[in-house]
């Protein structure tokens, strides 16, 4: 599947042992929020997605609940600063 | 001569479901490698028998959706209630037998930092004589030996299944072992370390990642007992090591774990060690549990969903992995080393925080709960009767244990809605730590049997509310550190407060 949206690097977890800091999400446009990984990549800490933080991405990949695990990220645009 | 008592045993599983996993063909296997076990179960002191919930039964109604975690432990307490088992075996992955779906009491849908886990999946229930609930409160007192054969989640082809039922019928008690293999993240390591010194008579080493991993030397992996303390994730192959300036390299892989031995046992308190993911959502790579399991280790211990532990002490997780791994060396068998630990858990605390709740709901047994993987020389001397009988003690008084703990451990409820006395209480936590926390949530402690002694005693009271927040501190707009926040409340004072800083 391919979903459009906003890189956004955060925190999820709370204080659990694996409370992730550096978590990459997908914000859309109608305000779904999913986890964001690379195929193969860093599940704790992707320097190619922290990259592309504030970025407009089209993703294709697979969804298992609300984690979107990306075969392919295609940058749309100019990022935003980083909030 | 009189027939030899042996310990009864119940396999379950759904064989609907896994003839539309694996067809006719391959659930001929499978019964081909269930007779097997139930031969060699025979020789080994044990009465086994396997129950197909798909049919029904004479006290249950047989499972129509494989799926649905509510007609499972309803067919399950069936059968647990007819045959009193000392050993239940759910024999399937999570879509044979599914976990059980208890709500996660750390879960906020208005906190979208926090725990992002809605459920704290596992088999709990099916170790309590409670019916089916999604409140975890309602299943404090396990009193059933129960562990999961799984096959793979997802798999067209019985193999792995197979592989499992073969390894457990041939399964022996070994020596007790003299080491350990035991890795940590860098930044746990001295929680880890307080987890592994008393198991042996030698503190075994503690590796770290960074540096360590993520391959191995056979002889390091080939220690029987394995204690690992990593990160781990959904729908991945592996462990993560974190260092000191928040690098988190591979500590460990399931493609790379050359070098286990038959005969080990393990215990992972890395997030999602026992999710059972199908191997296809991951690349084709199955997990490191699943890996372990393959590769002849007897029995592991991980949890289904994000897990807790703090960094420099001993709770949560490292309890429960921990007592597992105590008991298995003082000779239980999986089974009941499990269960020890479940109760151990609750016992040791005056209230079942919401983190400890969610630890006890999510841990789960992987492996055949009633293989003993070390032999423990004094016990094995004695005549079979003898043994047989003590197990049978052992049981009444673990039940007994359980059943006290279901209705005496104090609890906590979430506050849907804070009244003003918690409001108060609130401000005055956030005033006193000085610090702000924007999610600050508040639980009702609910005690079944307070002790009388307290009720009486002037100024000696049970917590009445329990406090958990997180906070971020950030540096030039960076969020580089993790304020946790547990407090409990007595009688309108914060008396005990717990910092945990990540």
């Amino acid at each position: 599947m391919e979903i459009d949206g906003r890189v956004r690097i955060g925190h999820t977890g709370g204080v659990s042992k694996s409370a992730n800091r550096h978590q990459a999400f997908l914000e859309t446009d109608d305000g779904r929020r999913y986890r964001l990984r690379r195929e193969g990549g860093n599940p704790m800490r992707d320097p190619a997605l922290e990259r592309l933080d504030g970025s407009r991405v089209r993703v294709d990949g697979k969804l298992h609940g609300d984690l979107l695990v990306a075969r392919s990220i295609v940058r749309e645009d100019e990022p935003e600063p980083a909030r | 001569m009189p027939a030899r008592k042996l310990s009864p045993k119940v396999i379950v599983t759904n064989r609907s479901a896994l003839t539309a996993k694996y067809g006719g063909a391959g659930v001929a296997k499978i019964d081909a490698a269930l007779k097997a076990l139930v031969k060699a179960d025979a020789a080994r002191g044990f009465a086994t028998r396997v129950i197909d919930l798909s049919r029904a039964g004479s006290k249950r109604k047989k499972v129509t959706d494989p799926a649905d975690p509510a007609e499972n432990k309803s067919a399950i307490d069936g059968v647990a209630k007819a045959l009193r088992p000392e050993y239940l075996v759910l024999l399937g992955s999570k879509d044979v037998i599914p976990y059980q779906d208890l709500k996660n009491p750390l879960y906020d849908a208005l906190d979208p930092d926090g725990d992002n886990d809605q459920y704290a999946y596992g088999d709990l229930p099916y170790a309590c004589e409670a019916p089916y609930s999604r409140n975890i409160k309602d299943f404090l007192g396990p009193t059933r030996v129960v562990g999961r054969i799984p096959d793979l989640t997802g798999a067209s082809s019985p193999g792995y299944l197979v592989r499992l039922l073969e390894l457990a019928a041939a399964a022996k008690p070994g020596p007790v072992p003299k080491d350990a293999f035991a890795l940590s993240t860098w930044t746990w390591q001295k929680s880890t370390r307080a987890s592994v010194r008393p198991l042996l008579d030698v503190a075994p080493g503690v590796l770290t990642s960074p540096k360590s991993g993520p391959t191995y030397a056979p002889a390091r992996l080939g220690a029987r007992l394995h204690f690992v303390n990593c990160h781990g994730s959904d729908h991945d192959r592996r462990f993560l090591g974190e260092s000191a300036s928040e690098q988190f390299p591979t500590a460990m892989d399931s493609r790379k774990l050359a070098g286990l031995k038959r005969g080990s046992v393990a215990a992972f308190e890395c997030c999602y060690g026992a999710e059972l993911y199908d191997p296809a959502d991951a690349g084709g790579d199955m997990s490191i549990s699943n890996a372990y399991l393959k590769a002849g280790v007897h029995g592991v211990v991980a949890s289904s969903t994000i897990a807790y532990g703090p960094p420099d002490d001993n709770a949560n997780a490292d309890v429960i992995c921990r007592v597992f791994l105590e008991k298995l060396i003082a000779g239980a068998s999986l089974g009941r080393a499990f269960l020890e630990a479940r109760l151990t858990l609750v016992a040791n605390q005056s209230v079942v925080d919401p983190y400890n709740s969610k630890t006890l709901a999510q841990f789960v047994l992987l492996g055949d709960p009633s293989i003993h993987p070390f032999a423990v020389a004094a016990e094995d001397t004695r005549p079979t009767k003898v043994a047989l009988a003590e197990r049978t003690q052992r049981r009444v008084r673990l039940a007994k244990s359980g059943e006290r703990l279901g209705k005496t451990a104090a609890y906590t409820v979430p506050v849907a809605k804070p009244d003003a006395r918690t409001r108060r209480l609130r401000d005055a936590l956030r005033k006193r730590v000085h610090r702000k926390f924007e999610h600050v949530r508040a639980f009702t402690v609910r005690d079944p049997a307070p002790p009388k002694e307290l009720a009486k005693a002037k100024g000696r009271k049970q917590p009445q509310r329990v406090f958990v927040a997180v906070r971020e501190k950030k540096r030039d707009e960076l969020v580089y550190k993790l304020i946790g926040l547990l407090a409990y409340e007595v009688d309108g004072q914060l008396v005990t407060m717990e910092l945990e800083s990540r």
